[in-house]
């Protein structure tokens, strides 16, 4: 099942713009031509496990990671991003969340939540450690869990 | 989609006069629900003799449903009016008295490994005992209803 389509078209349909600026959606690779606000989505290889003779239950984890380059350098512009990447990140764990057991979701029984990480040193940058070259990105990511049921092709029996 | 069936999950469970909106309440928030029939053999023991079996006692289905929702369960179970035999309208549990009656209209919604939801209909539903289990410190309490019905048949 292509999971990151899945969970790119269930966000994008459910994100509220009203809550918070609606960001680029990417699948597989950072795109860098639009680095101020992206959502990159990567795929992982699905665990298998068998159920019945014909049937197996697929855990596929899927990667969100929230890139956001910062333009201004002042105290009161990191502050506006900051408050946009906390916006960002709930907007998402809010979609995921009220969508975790909607079975309209197509072919996915249960989303398994992450929590996000950030990447601290980018994160310590926005705050004004010296020693870096610009541009400065905040990265921080989730690992979410879809589960789903597969035919082997098998017949059930 | 994939062949054979396996129920993942509760949904909800319908309960009310009849199945149309304004005369049900679909009551969200199951956590599980568990069922099982009562055996109608009754071992009739003859010394030196031969044993018989038979078939007795009423068949039913006895079962538990546990939830975490507190507000959704007082509303399905004690403010949904589920009957009016007599001409009065009931709830499954009448306020104050904690007087049961028969559910008239009860639909069990459990969704399988496709999404798809599948419908059981508990005919002659009623509570048995309620009961909370357990009050504890960093735990999510549940309420555990016992319950009984004449039989479950998909729908």
């Amino acid at each position: 099942m292509d999971v990151n389509s899945v969970i790119q078209s269930l966000l994008t349909s459910k994100w509220d713009a009203t809550n918070v600026t609606t960001p680029v959606f990417r699948q597989l690779e950072f795109d860098a031509t639009s680095p101020s606000l992206q959502i990159l989505l990567e795929v992982f290889p699905a665990r298998t496990t068998w159920v019945i003779s014909g049937l197996y239950r697929v855990e596929h984890r899927c990667r969100i990671t929230l890139y956001q380059k910062l333009i201004h350098y002042r105290p009161e512009d990191i502050s506006g991003y900051n408050t946009l990447w906390f916006k960002v990140k709930d907007e998402i764990d809010r979609i995921l969340r009220e969508n975790k057991y909607n079975y309209t979701v197509t072919g996915i029984n249960n989303i398994i939540l992450g929590t996000w990480m950030d990447n601290i040193p980018s994160m310590r940058l926005g705050r004004g450690t010296k020693g870096i070259r610009e541009p400065i990105v905040w990265i921080s990511e989730q690992i979410i869990i879809c589960t789903y049921y597969k035919d082997s092709g098998l017949t059930v029996s | 989609m994939t062949t054979g069936s396996i129920l993942i999950r509760p949904k909800s469970i319908k309960v009310g006069l009849a199945s149309n909106g304004s005369d049900a309440y679909e009551w969200f928030g199951i956590r599980s629900i568990r069922w099982e029939d009562v055996s109608p053999w009754v071992h009739i023991d003859i010394p030196a003799g031969p044993m018989l079996h038979q078939h007795i006692k009423s068949p039913h289905v006895e079962g538990t449903i546990e939830v975490t929702d507190l507000s959704a369960m007082y509303t399905a179970l004690y403010t949904t009016t589920i009957n009016n035999d007599g001409g009065s309208n009931h709830s499954a549990i009448e306020v104050g008295t904690a007087r049961k009656y028969p559910v008239r209209y009860c639909h069990l919604y459990l969704i399988d490994q496709n999404n798809n939801v599948i419908e059981y209909s508990l005919k002659d539903f009623r509570v048995n005992r309620i009961g909370v289990d357990r009050i504890e410190l960093g735990r999510e309490t549940r309420y555990i209803i016992y319950f009984t019905c004449d039989i479950i048949e998909k729908v």
